[in-house]
């Protein structure tokens, strides 16, 4: 099954845990909270998949349509430690730009504040 | 090892059906890794079934598992309308993954994660076997 933790960062980002399994049974649960979620304003969305064990493609369609509205909105959706198992599966389907799977706080949160400052600098 | 069982080709029942498969394999040591890529791609194919073998109706899936020491065979049979999901094309992975047009994602797993699969139509049945070589020390 699948659990789903929000919790808002400052700058407009927001976190989504994901515990579990993120498959075609229990997409369904995350697709709720997205479609809640992509409505409010977010600059980046991560996926924390520390405790995910498994995503199939189900799930990868989900992760997917939210990096594209991320993207349509100028914001980014980023992934945050996934386990190995759930690392292959992106790295399979090219999930993952460079940049955009962290394998630790420390390093999102530095990518967080390069990004701000690369905001406020242009101001 | 042989077993064989079938279950309703609905999303709702294939969460059963992996764990049975799971445990199967777990019953026969299979290594844990490969348990979990076993599980994906049987997700992949039984997703398939449900959407395009049985789109309107509801039929049986059956799934056969065989373990031995060198592989894991998975043989998966409907009886929905003739349908090879190996014949999908790939998925254009230069486009960037939120650009993508859906679909084909599953089967694309399917190739990456199995040392071997073919599909058949034989008499009424769809027959698609997925195998994965076992670690030979």
């Amino acid at each position: 099954m699948l659990k789903v933790r929000l919790s808002e960062g400052p700058s407009l980002t927001k976190t989504l845990a994901l515990e579990g399994r993120l498959d075609a049974e229990s997409v369904g649960i995350l697709d709720q909270e997205l479609d809640m979620l992509l409505e409010s304003a977010m600059k980046v969305l991560v996926f924390d998949l520390s405790k995910l064990e498994y995503v199939s493609s189900a799930g990868l369609r989900s992760l997917f349509r939210a990096q594209k509205t991320m993207r349509a909105g100028s914001g980014k959706a980023v992934v945050l430690n996934p386990t190995p198992a759930v690392k292959k599966v992106l790295d399979i389907v090219k999930a993952a730009e460079i940049d955009s799977i962290f394998t630790s706080v420390q390093e999102l949160d530095r990518y967080l504040d390069a990004m701000q400052k690369k905001v406020s600098g242009a101001e | 090892m042989q077993r064989s069982f079938s279950f309703e080709s609905r999303l709702s029942e294939l969460g059963s059906a992996l764990e049975r498969i799971e445990q199967l394999l777990g019953e026969h040591v299979v290594e844990s890794d490969l348990v979990a890529e076993i599980r994906l791609v049987a997700e992949e194919g039984m997703v398939n079934i449900v959407r395009n073998a049985y789109p309107e109706e509801e039929g049986d899936i059956e799934v056969t598992l065989s373990v031995n020491v060198t592989e894991v065979r998975i043989v998966l049979r409907d009886r929905g309308r003739p349908f090879n999901p190996l014949e999908h094309p790939a998925p254009d992975l230069g486009i960037a993954a939120g650009e993508r047009p859906e679909g084909g994602l599953g089967v694309h797993l399917i190739r990456s994660l199995t040392d071997d699969r073919f599909y058949s139509r034989e008499g009424d049945e769809n027959v698609l076997v997925l195998v994965k070589r076992r670690r030979v020390l």
